[in-house]
């Protein structure tokens, strides 16, 4: 799991527990705070041990950046997968963050590929929401 | 979380200074949840003079503990305030008391009239009005303050306020990439190929500069008898390009359910009625490159407020929930850039 995720559930657990579950004065909602905050600060530390998403979400990143140096983006940074997914990620990131401002400046066929893989990982993320308040 | 009888008691003993009431006592203190800026105190506050009493319904405007649109300068807030009447007709609070630095409750706060009416939301404009002939003359009194604050002359303006001695109109744009840079928790790959854009493009702002309110839509204004009577929350107020403010009202997260412009005029009404007022014609390319630099805003002040939950500055759950939401804003800007190619 990210860095940023464990402390996203980490940091709901400790509002649940902390600055939620006391006001609220049904007995048996503030257990349920409780439980939630309990549930989701151990959650955290399972996600830990599961390396997929992270591995998926990297190969879908590195296919951006294929189709980036196929439109002539000039690099062959980023390098080959390291033991750590999250660290690889973060390499990847930084790599399409020089790759698409590149990618502005050049000519609408050169960005067609790449601009069509930015719209359908979004979907991707789009499908992947519960629910949204900011369609 | 804060402790409010002391927030209370703090607020009590400033507006009994400024009042000259040390009998001076508040009533009906609420902090309203909806914003995620300043904060904003709802208070009455009641005190006798002579054989008189008085009641007065107030509004404190706080530095929130954690904001997503920062910087927070209360001095700013409070000179603005003060000097806008003195140019313009704008409908405004009056600003009555400043606590620069924070002594009543620990934050700075200035405090304003309470404005009596409504706060119409884009979504549900299709059953506040009356009919569709009242709707849109709220649409077209909000135009008009538009152009009433794009006509003031930036030079009357505080010495502070962000982009009075900027000639780039693109200034705004970087001051969110500044934002960006500092809160991203890690890229963003549509908002890196967005900013690309937005640099590629800098040839489409429209050359006109003033001041720009900053968030102008429905939900900071307060309409009473089918009458703007105020205009709101004015901490984005900065100089710049002032079709910012008609994207921003545009903004595609307040379409509502009539899917117009703040739920209120159509976009071809919405230009049509500001050339009229203000006597010239936005282009396309404008409106297209300040309605994704709002997209892209909006997402930066997601990213903020993921960054502040993360880091422990908010426990407000809202925050966290906020950072979901992007991938909605980033399909949006999609759209847009790539609607030329």
């Amino acid at each position: 799991m990210t860095e940023s995720a464990r402390q996203l559930l980490e940091g709901i657990a400790r509002a649940l527990a902390e600055d939620v579950s006391p006001h609220v004065e049904d007995r048996f909602a503030q257990m349920q705070c409780k439980a939630a905050a309990e549930l989701l600060g151990n959650l955290a530390a399972e996600l830990d041990w599961a390396p997929e998403p992270i591995e998926q979400r990297n190969r879908e990143l590195q296919e951006l950046i294929e189709a980036l140096r196929r439109a002539g983006w000039p690099t062959d940074a980023a390098g080959e997968p390291t033991d750590l997914p999250a660290l690889h990620q973060a390499r990847l990131l930084d790599e399409l963050r020089s790759a698409l401002r590149w990618l502005s400046e050049q000519p609408p066929e050169a960005r067609k590929a790449v601009d069509a893989m930015l719209r359908d990982d979004l979907e991707r993320q789009v499908a992947a929401l519960r629910r949204g308040m900011f369609r | 979380m804060e402790d409010q009888a002391a927030l209370e008691a703090g607020l009590r003993s400033f507006l009994a200074r400024q009042l000259g009431a040390e009998d001076l006592r508040l009533s009906d203190v609420r902090r309203h949840i909806e914003g995620f800026s300043w904060e904003t105190w709802d208070l009455t506050a009641h005190w006798q003079q002579g054989e008189s009493a008085h009641s007065r319904r107030l509004i404190a405007r706080r530095v929130p503990q954690a904001g997503l649109v920062g910087p927070y300068d209360v001095s700013l807030q409070w000179e603005l305030a003060r000097a806008l009447p003195l140019v313009s007709s704008i409908p405004l609070p009056e600003a009555l008391w400043v606590d620069r630095e924070g002594e009543a409750t620990g934050r700075p706060l200035y405090v304003m009239e309470h404005v009596a009416g409504d706060v119409p939301a884009p979504w549900n404009s299709h059953t506040y009005f009356f009919d569709d002939s009242a709707r849109r003359d709220v649409g077209r009194q909000l135009v008009e303050i538009i152009a009433a604050i794009h006509a003031i002359d930036p030079i009357e303006l505080p010495a502070l306020i962000r982009g009075r001695e900027d000639p780039d109109l693109t200034a705004e744009v970087a001051h969110w990439e500044r934002a960006y840079e500092r809160d991203r928790i890690e890229p963003v790959p549509v908002l890196e190929r967005a900013f690309g854009w937005l640099a590629s493009h800098a040839g489409d702002v429209s050359g006109h500069r003033a001041l720009v309110h900053g968030d102008f839509r429905i939900g900071n204004a307060i309409v009473r008898d089918g009458r703007v009577v105020a205009m709101l929350d004015w901490e984005l107020a900065h100089v710049g390009d002032p079709v910012e403010d008609l994207a921003n009202f545009a903004h595609r997260l307040y379409w509502g359910k009539l899917g117009i412009p703040s739920g209120l005029l159509s976009m071809e009404e919405l230009l049509d009625a500001y050339r009229e007022v203000a006597g010239w014609s936005v282009s396309e390319r404008s409106m297209t490159f300040w309605l994704v630099f709002n997209d892209v805003r909006s997402a930066v002040s997601f990213v903020t407020a993921r960054q502040l939950f993360a880091r422990g500055a908010t426990r407000d759950l809202r925050y966290a929930a906020f950072g979901r939401q992007i991938p909605y804003l980033l399909r949006h800007i999609m759209a847009d850039i790539t609607s030329d190619d």
